[in-house]
């Protein structure tokens, strides 16, 4: 079964949220700055089984060794918030197939 | 029949319900089918406004519609921002429609107007109607109804 985002930040508490409430170019500030890697894709493109939106081209925070994705996540209410969530390899290889730059 | 979809943003500004159920009606008006979506407290104020949906016609859940959504599913896009995150899902929505869109903007504060409007230019070809406002819808109304004569010539 493929990763779904939503039902994953309902029911797990395995996940670090770095900044919330913010707008979205501080949150891609943040990804570019504390993320090991960042790959970039297109508004509307669908990262762990929901559409990414903001201002592309929207960073996603790769880290490999430990496995995670720091990605945007807005809601109309809250604003923007930066995530980190624990993902498998092949969640970061289908990123990586996505990834414009 | 053309479709047209109007994203709304968070509920919290007084005038994006009565300017939301005036442009529906107006479109309807124009041979439009006419698709509001939101989150789910917008759509309440919505529902409740307009219980037997003589301005609305259809309206739909944010989450679900984005999910969705596909290239040239409609053929215009309205879009309400008066912050950042509604300005966010409008840039995306543009993106993934790659449709003729009208931002209708508006804030109290100049400088946040000012913002928004320079981020929307930068990141969409889309028509551009703002103003300063809060409480009194009328400085919005007329320039969407300027904007919705010149659609129909």
């Amino acid at each position: 079964m493929s990763f779904c985002l939503e039902t994953y930040l309902q029911q797990s508490e395995d996940y670090e949220i770095h900044i919330s409430k913010a707008g979205f170019r501080e949150c891609a500030k943040l990804i570019k700055e504390k993320a090991r890697k960042t790959l970039y894709v297109k508004a509307g493109e669908k990262i762990l089984g929901a559409r990414l939106i903001g201002i592309p081209p929207i960073p996603i925070g790769i880290d490999k060794e430990k496995k995670t994705v720091m990605i945007p996540y807005t809601k109309p209410c809250y604003g923007t918030a930066v995530v980190e969530i624990p993902v498998k390899e092949e969640e970061i290889k289908k990123i990586e197939k996505l990834a414009i730059k | 029949m053309k479709k047209a979809l109007i994203l709304l943003g968070c509920p919290e500004s007084p005038i994006q319900v009565p300017i939301a159920l005036y442009l529906s009606y107006k479109l309807r008006g124009m041979g439009y089918q006419v698709t509001v979506t939101a989150n789910p407290a917008a759509l309440r104020l919505l529902e409740v406004a307009d219980p037997a949906k003589l301005y609305l016609d259809k309206t739909s859940d944010l989450d679900s519609t984005l999910d969705s959504l596909s290239e040239a599913e409609y053929d215009l896009l309205f879009g309400f921002i008066h912050n950042d995150a509604a300005m966010a899902y409008f840039i995306t929505f543009d993106s993934i429609l790659k449709i003729p869109s009208i931002a209708i903007i508006f804030e109290r504060d100049a400088e946040i107007l000012n913002t928004i409007e320079i981020e929307v230019k930068e990141n969409t070809n889309s028509h551009i109607i703002s103003a300063r406002a809060h409480h009194n819808p009328n400085p919005l109304k007329i320039r969407i109804d300027k904007f919705l004569d010149r659609l129909e010539d």
